[in-house]
């Protein structure tokens, strides 16, 4: 997808730097990125359509998200601040509180999103907030073995 | 009744030509006039199964954006409107899939009541696709 059509979707990255990492790829959505992999389309409630891990809930609803996070070993934590040893994720909601998008901390302290069907990209998290995810309500950590 | 090739004859010459001493006004009369006409000669619900699905994937490829929201995804108008197609359309959704693999599945199976995926693909789009294909196969939809 174009530069362009990524700060239309999310107005802050015209004045937040972002670089596109990957090519553009449908194998994988964010929810799948922030987890470590790279293969399947995870979302709740779809299956067989998407991945969701085994006996997490499957409403479309914040504490679905943070579940399938403590499945991999995250707990919910405080901010987004960068802590040694320490691996985090973000999970953004629209404005009528709906998951929309998950984003993972790079070591360099930002941040990491596969933009749905498109491309994934190194971004701030304010850059990436006010778009089309809405805000970031939660970030999770676990320890980084 | 008036052949596509000259009614595009005659649109591109409105159109696109500078003519002096037409006015505003008339130029938006003359457009809209187009505009009708053109809707008349080819409306999309007379337009073959093939193109109508490939303006309808053109048009879900734009709404969905963004979106991980696979939910969102295969809710957006176009998406439904292809649905809405019916069994015609399974042939043109298997074709595309095998040149450029993309979440059809829900699509398919509204359409045709199957589900071929095995379980343990489930989210993988190479497998899914290639049950899929697999299935069309069988079914004698594609080659």
């Amino acid at each position: 997808m174009s530069r362009s059509k990524i700060v239309a979707s999310f107005p802050r990255l015209r004045s937040n730097p972002f670089y596109i990492t990957s090519p553009e790829t449908k194998q994988y959505n964010c929810i799948a990125w922030a987890a470590g992999v790279m293969d399947r389309w995870w979302w709740p409630g779809m299956k067989p359509f998407a991945y969701w891990p085994p006996n997490v809930p499957t409403r479309i609803q914040l504490d679905s998200f943070v579940a399938a996070f403590r499945s991999l070993g995250y707990d919910i934590c405080d901010s987004g601040t960068q802590e040694p040893r320490f691996a985090k994720i973000a999970l953004f909601v629209d404005s009528n509180g709906t998951p929309t998008h998950a984003a993972r901390q790079l070591p360099s302290g930002r941040w990491s999103s596969k933009l749905g069907p498109w491309e994934d990209i190194d971004h701030t998290i304010f850059g990436l907030e006010a778009g089309n995810y809405g805000i970031v309500v939660q970030y999770m950590k676990r320890p980084v073995t | 009744m008036t052949s596509l090739g000259a009614f595009d004859t005659l649109r591109l010459g409105i159109s696109t030509t500078t003519q002096t001493g037409v006015s505003g006004e008339s130029t938006s009369v003359s457009q809209a006039w187009e505009s009708a006409y053109y809707h008349f000669i080819a409306p999309i619900s007379r337009a073959p199964i093939a193109t109508r699905f490939a303006d309808l994937a053109e048009t879900w490829k734009e709404e969905r954006g963004p979106s991980s929201s696979l939910t969102e995804i295969v809710l957006q108008p176009a998406y439904q409107r292809i649905i809405g197609l019916g069994p015609r359309v399974v042939p043109s959704i298997l074709a595309e899939m095998s040149v450029s693999p993309d979440h059809w599945f829900w699509a398919l199976t509204a359409i045709t009541g199957s589900n071929p995926i095995p379980e343990e693909a489930a989210g993988d789009l190479t497998a899914m696709t290639n049950a899929w294909l697999d299935w069309g196969k069988q079914e004698g939809l594609i080659a």
